[in-house]
């Protein structure tokens, strides 16, 4: 991958990690550490890399950074699950995306993830397997009940009639 | 998956689960094979798997099969294929037979829309500021451009530096066709080198109101003689003897030496026609003509007969030539 080749990937992806990572640590300047380790990585290593596969490249650094910083800080980004239910019940004017957001944040990380990347980026279950490490079975598995732990919040606020 | 469990092998892979050996997709299919056979008296084997109710939904079990989706829709596994058709799994005979189901079973249709609305859409305002800071800078190579630049430099310098024991070379100057009516080299000023005792000519600059075409030897020749004409001659004799203060005229040629003039289509025929020239850096000034995009051509060369030698310099538009008498040898 040229510097031109980088360059290009910053623009059209950095957002895309930051987003990523932001859904994960709720926090921009701890996103923006991991955009910024995301890049600086996939940088060293840039020789190597096939620019037509620096997306997925970055996605996996992304990931991998994001597990490594939870595991570090060890800390739980998850909200009191009493203060989730409490906003979203008491939800007036409905949001649909930030009552999906609410109900992403109640899901196991590694759910969470598998969803962002499906959504997000229109990964396929092979591409979303090779990121997390994760064989195709288990993502499809991982989504599936991510899937229908989503419906299951969103049925249960009865903001969809 | 490599070993299928069955009755005759799955109190291994318990044992195996108990250890922490199982890897998690054969914890799952352990599970599974027990779930599919509760006569397995299973508890036996320790404490913590009576833990477990050993009853897996139909959506689990769907996906662990290898073709789940060819059964049949009904409402034990209504979940997985709603779930499915979100993930655009199911074919079109699929989806056709979900639609029929639906329509006979009318309670599903809201968690149809459910998730068909439960995608997560990525907010396009939260963007990361700072790409600027993660790109890299495209860098350069300029040393061969340099290196290139500075040996053609060093080869100009060494043919255009004018020689301290002769004032033939002291000579050099260049009019463009739009400037050459106003603009004429004064003449040199003369400074005697302590160091050396020799002369060494040194130009001061130009005067654009003035020109020489003097008899000491050194003569600008780009000013038709019309502008000449016009000098003062007053003027003309007052530079003519400063100069000669500096320069001892007896080591001067009898007849002007240089011509220095703007010739856009040829060079001057005593310059490039009698002379045998030739370009003795014809490597460096091929290089440098594809580098700055220019044609630049350099000839020197010597004219054994008449005596006369010289070079031509051309650099685009910009040329410059010397033509002088060769000393004469001993």
């Amino acid at each position: 991958m040229t510097v031109k080749e980088f360059n290009i990937a910053v623009d059209e992806y950095s957002d895309n990690i930051f987003r990523f990572s932001m859904k994960h640590l709720r926090n921009e300047m701890s996103a923006k550490d991991i955009v910024q380790e995301t890049f600086m990585k996939v940088w060293s290593k840039h020789e190597e890399i096939n620019a037509e596969k620096v997306k997925s490249y970055l996605f996996t650094t992304a990931y991998n950074a994001i597990m490594d910083f939870v595991k570090k800080e060890k800390r739980s980004y998850e909200l009191p699950s009493e203060d989730r239910q409490g906003v979203a019940f008491q939800e007036s004017n409905f949001d649909l995306q930030k009552v999906l957001n609410e109900a992403l944040d109640l899901l196991p990380e590694i759910q969470k993830t598998l969803v962002l990347l499906r959504d997000y980026e229109g990964y396929s279950y092979e591409e979303i397997g090779e990121i997390c490490k994760l064989k195709e079975s288990q993502v499809k598995v991982y989504i599936f009940r991510a899937r229908q732990a989503l419906k299951a919040y969103l049925k249960s606020t009865e903001i969809i009639v | 998956m490599n070993n299928k469990i069955n009755s005759n092998n799955y109190e291994a892979y318990y044992l195996d689960y108990l250890e922490g050996n199982l890897s998690s997709d054969m914890t799952l299919s352990l599970f599974a094979f027990l779930a599919d056979n509760p006569e397995l008296q299973v508890e036996d084997l320790g404490p913590e798997l009576s833990d477990y109710s050993f009853v897996l939904d139909n959506d689990f079990k769907n996906n662990l099969k290898q073709n789940g989706n060819s059964e049949k829709i009904d409402d034990s596994n209504i979940e997985y294929f709603l779930t499915a058709e979100k993930e655009s799994q199911l074919s079109n005979d699929k989806i056709a037979e979900l639609d029929k189901f639906i329509e006979t079973h009318p309670k599903y249709k809201l968690d149809r829309k459910i998730y068909s609305l439960s995608s997560i859409i990525p907010d396009e305002k939260v963007i990361y500021g700072n790409k600027r800071g993660l790109k890299k800078r495209e860098t350069i190579a300029l040393w061969p451009l340099l290196t290139t630049l500075a040996a053609a430099c060093a080869v100009l310098v060494f043919w255009l530096l004018p020689n301290p024991n002769n004032v033939d070379d002291v000579q050099s100057a260049a009019n463009t066709p739009d400037t050459r009516h106003k603009t004429t080299a004064s003449l040199p000023t003369k400074t005697t080198d302590d160091n050396t005792g020799s002369a060494a000519n040194t130009y001061t600059g130009f005067d654009s109101k003035e020109n020489s075409n003097t008899s000491n030897g050194i003569a600008f020749a780009a000013e038709p003689k019309s502008v000449n004409s016009r000098l003062s001659t007053k003027r003309a004799q007052r530079l003519e003897s400063q100069f000669a203060e500096n320069v001892s005229f007896s080591s001067l040629p009898d007849k002007p030496v240089s011509a220095v003039a703007y010739q856009p289509t040829e060079m001057p025929e005593d310059a490039s026609t009698t002379l045998a020239m030739k370009n003795p850096v014809q490597p460096i000034t091929n290089k440098l003509s594809d580098i700055i995009k220019t044609q630049v051509d350099y000839k020197t060369g010597e004219n054994k007969a008449s005596q006369r030698k010289g070079f031509y310099l051309k650099i685009g538009s910009f040329e410059i030539y010397q033509n002088k008498k060769a000393k004469a040898k001993n």
